[in-house]
């Protein structure tokens, strides 16, 4: 394993040194084992060949002494031989090569051709000199030794022995004894080589750390300081940073060596407890990573995620930190989590599909107003929403203008999945990737049916508005032809009724007093009817005669009216004074002087009679009315009547000269400029008629075009 | 004191007898010697205008005359009085019932010298009528004097 191991990892490199001399340890213990074997082997195997060539020399000898016929000598001596060499067989051919005795086993051999033994051939080659060889192979399969010579002898031949052994045993003891040797060689080279590629190795460790320290600082440098990665080798304990690259030092806006004098703590916003739970997060998380919070030179903090391990460094261990700024990535995530919650939040449906109209998103809207849910819309077309209002030419014109990147909005009526209807209001537009291809579509649509009803219910009242603004002229025509009839027709005949009594009570100049008396009554009626008729008649011309609402000095109208009541006032013996300076409001100026006029004359009708008459008339502009009030010391209203004077034909004196129409008047007018009349006072004690107007006129200066009558 | 000239020619133009028996006693109560001629509508009126024409008699030196009338109005009858070849329309004072703005404006208009709103008590009826006759007999007979 150890070798495999190191000719695995073997560097072409390595130094030989070794190897060579662990080939030759190897060689010095192989050679003179090997020598030994072999001398091992010739010595068993020359053993066996003396004993042999001994056997074979004495059966020459005894078959030499005993003459007469060469077999018979052989068949009495070579049992008694081979029953003492164990082991041996001998046999005896003629010269020309007849198998003719065989000892042991002579009915097996005698008779066969020696012709084509190698033995045989040997010795006659060797002009029968003996001869011993050993066989290898042969016809019993095991080796065997054989040894021949010549009879009676080498000079004149008659016969060849052949003294034989099979050496199976002998060569097995002698292999086992090599294989010994050969295992204890194993063991002692294996010995030897792992013990060299120990010392290999270390050879080969002590070169490397000894190979420069200058290429290994490089290595270093450029993985750590020439790496674009902002790094940082902290101390663990306590923090200080121990190096800083270069990326570093650009990205906190420190100097190197400023850096090198702080510890994280001034880096990172988080304190020890935060700094602990984000890891016991991130942990929990099988998070490698974790996410700080650093403030850079500037003070500006910055989103980082920080990649850290412990490394060994110069025999300290120290944590490697890589810190990656994700402020713009946590932007971005924030900024589409922004987006997303706005698009799932939103009221309008957004449905997104891909070029081919096929549906990828929708929010939850879309399943509100439509019906379908995300699954089983997702997936399909928009066609589904279709309700048949839409022609087909419009939907090809808005995926032709789609298609072209242009956006395209369009009002729809789709069908929900329930088959109920509802009007959209559809703004699609083309999506583009980096390249500017169009990816998708995305659909933002309103739910417009309560604005489409609304609009239609919006149309009806119009028409109606106009059929009853119509109606409305009609009338107002109608009414004003009434007024004039009234103003005319209805004062005719009174003013004939009046005239001719008169007439008739100058005529009844001696009658007696009392017939007098009643024409007198006749005649005021109907004086007093024709009061009443022009009252009326100025209350409905209210708004009509006067000109385009302007901005009027009330000082100016207020002057002119207490010119024209001054006489009036003088008779009662009054005085009248305007208090500080008069607002400016908008109005018309008749009407208004119309409403002084007639509150004038009111304070000139109601005076107290044990008191002198005073009139005061002022105002104040606050910020969004204007006030002006007209105040008397006359006999006052009780609160109870402080409404009832306002409407027509109430008067709270019975016979007095006041017909129930000024204060009316006065309340339309004011009412008219979008304002508000309303009395202070009390029985007794005087009043003050108070006047609120809006500073920028009537919210609707046209209004008396619909609640006027309009000539 | 214009007893030496002949009478001063008044025509009422009104549909009402009691109006027109009024506005008599009105011009009667002022002191003038004058002849009265009535016209119960427009249309008679121009008719006896065109007849004065026609007899090359002078006519009417002032006619009193009412708005509201059947057959023509005073209005009708003022512009047609006007654009009638030979007829010679003396001063028109109007005198109506009606105050309304739209009518005054209107009788002006068309040509009339004064406008009386017809008052409601007899009394302001007879002063209005004999200013009137005040200004008017004085313009009109003046030149005659010299």
């Amino acid at each position: 394993m150890l070798i495999a191991d190191y000719f695995r990892h073997a560097a072409p490199r390595r130094s030989p040194v070794i190897w060579v001399a662990a080939a030759a340890a190897i060689c010095v213990c192989v050679l003179p084992a090997a020598y030994r074997a072999h001398d091992d082997y010739l010595r068993v195997v020359g053993e066996e060949e003396t004993r042999l060539s001994r056997a074979a020399d004495r059966m020459v000898g005894l078959m030499a002494d005993a003459g007469g016929a060469p077999v018979e000598a052989f068949n009495k001596y070579a049992p008694l031989i081979v029953q003492q060499r164990e082991g041996a067989s001998m046999g005896l051919g003629t010269w020309d090569g007849d198998m003719v005795a065989r000892q042991p086993e002579p009915e097996a051999f005698v008779g066969k051709s020696l012709r084509e033994d190698r033995a045989y051939l040997a010795h006659r080659a060797n002009d029968g000199a003996p001869t011993s060889g050993l066989r290898e192979r042969t016809l019993a399969g095991a080796p065997r030794l054989i040894v021949t010579r010549s009879f009676p002898d080498r000079d004149q031949p008659t016969h060849v022995l052949f003294v034989t052994r099979d050496l199976s045993d002998v060569l097995a003891a002698w292999r086992r004894r090599v294989w010994l040797d050969a295992a204890q060689f194993l063991v002692v080279a294996g010995a030897v080589l792992t013990f060299a590629g120990m010392a290999a190795r270390r050879e080969e460790g002590l070169r490397r750390s000894a190979a420069s320290a200058a290429e290994r600082e490089a290595l270093y440098h450029t993985l750590f300081q020439g790496n674009r990665a902002v790094k940082l080798l902290i101390d663990p304990a306590d923090g200080a940073l121990v190096d800083v690259n270069a990326a570093a030092c650009a990205f906190y806006g420190y100097s190197r060596d400023k850096l090198l004098t702080m510890r994280i703590a001034d880096i990172n916003i988080l304190n020890q407890e935060e700094i602990a739970a984000e890891m016991a997060a991130a942990a929990a998380e099988k998070r490698t990573h974790f996410f700080f919070r650093h403030r850079l030179a500037s003070g500006e903090i910055r989103d980082v995620e920080i990649h850290s391990g412990p490394v060994q460094y110069m025999g300290r261990s120290l944590l490697y930190s890589i810190i990656h700024d994700v402020t713009d990535r946590r932007r971005l995530e924030a900024e589409r989590a922004r987006l997303f919650t706005a698009i799932e939040q939103s009221q309008a449906s957004v449905v997104i599909t891909d070029t081919q109209g096929t549906i990828q998103y929708v929010n939850p809207a879309f399943t509100r107003i439509s019906g379908y849910s995300a699954e089983e819309i997702v997936g399909e077309n928009p066609r589904v929403l279709k309700s048949g209002h839409t022609s087909e030419e419009e939907y090809r014109a808005m995926w032709r203008t789609l298609a072209s990147g242009e956006p395209y909005s369009a009002v729809f009526l789709n069908k929900k999945k329930d088959g109920s209807q509802y009007w959209e209001h559809a703004q699609l537009s083309p999506v583009r990737d980096a390249t500017g291809a169009v990816v998708s579509y995305v659909a933002v649509k309103e739910n417009i049916t309560e604005l489409k009803k609304a609009e239609q219910d919006l149309l009806e009242a119009n028409h109606q508005l106009a059929e009853q603004a119509a109606k409305l002229q009609t009338v107002n025509a109608e009414l004003e032809q009434f007024a004039y009839v009234a103003s005319h027709d209805l004062r005719q005949p009174l003013r004939s009724i009046s005239s001719f009594l008169q007439l008739i009570d100058r005529k009844l100049n001696d009658a007696d007093p009392e017939t007098r008396e009643f024409i007198g009554y006749a005649v005021s009626g109907a004086r007093r009817m024709d009061r009443l008729i022009v009252g009326l008649l100025d209350y409905s011309r209210i708004g009509r005669k006067s000109g385009p609402l302007a901005p009027t000095s009330l000082d100016e109208v207020a002057r002119i009216s207490l010119q024209t009541c001054g006489p009036a006032i003088e008779e009662a013996g009054g005085t009248a004074e305007i208090v500080g300076a008069l607002p400016v409001v908008i109005g018309d100026a008749g009407e208004l002087q119309r409403l002084l006029d007639n509150m004038i004359g009111n304070a000139v009708k109601y005076r107290a009679p044990d008191r002198p008459l005073r009139i005061e008339i002022g105002g104040a502009t606050a910020a969004d009315r204007v006030t002006f009030w007209v105040a008397d010391n006359g006999v006052g209203v009780a609160p109870k009547d402080h409404e009832r004077i306002f409407q027509m034909f109430q008067r709270l004196s019975a016979g007095g000269d006041g017909d129930g129409i000024g204060l009316a008047i006065c309340k339309k007018i004011v009412e008219r400029l979008g304002g508000a009349i309303r009395v202070e006072s009390a029985l007794g004690r005087g009043c003050r008629f108070i006047i609120d107007l809006p500073t920028g006129g009537p919210a609707l200066v046209g209004d008396g075009a619909l609640t006027n009558i309009k000539g | 004191m214009a007893s030496a000239m002949a009478p001063f020619e008044v025509m009422i133009v009104d549909d009402e007898p009691a109006d027109v028996l009024l506005l008599r006693m009105a011009l009667g109560q002022a002191g003038y010697a004058c002849n009265v001629t009535t016209a119960g509508n427009g249309a008679e009126a121009l008719e006896k205008l065109r007849e004065c024409a026609k007899a090359h008699r002078p006519g009417p030196d002032l006619i009193l005359l009412d708005l509201n009338m059947p057959q023509m109005s005073g209005q009708e009858f003022l512009l047609k009085a006007r654009q009638e070849p030979g007829v010679r329309l003396p001063p028109v004072v109007v005198v109506s019932t009606s105050d309304a703005e739209r009518d005054v404006s209107a009788a002006y208009a068309s040509g009339a010298s004064g406008y009386l709103p017809k008052p409601v008590d007899i009394d302001d009826l007879f002063v209005a009528v004999k200013r009137i006759e005040d200004y008017w007999f004085g313009t009109m007979r003046r030149p005659a004097q010299l």
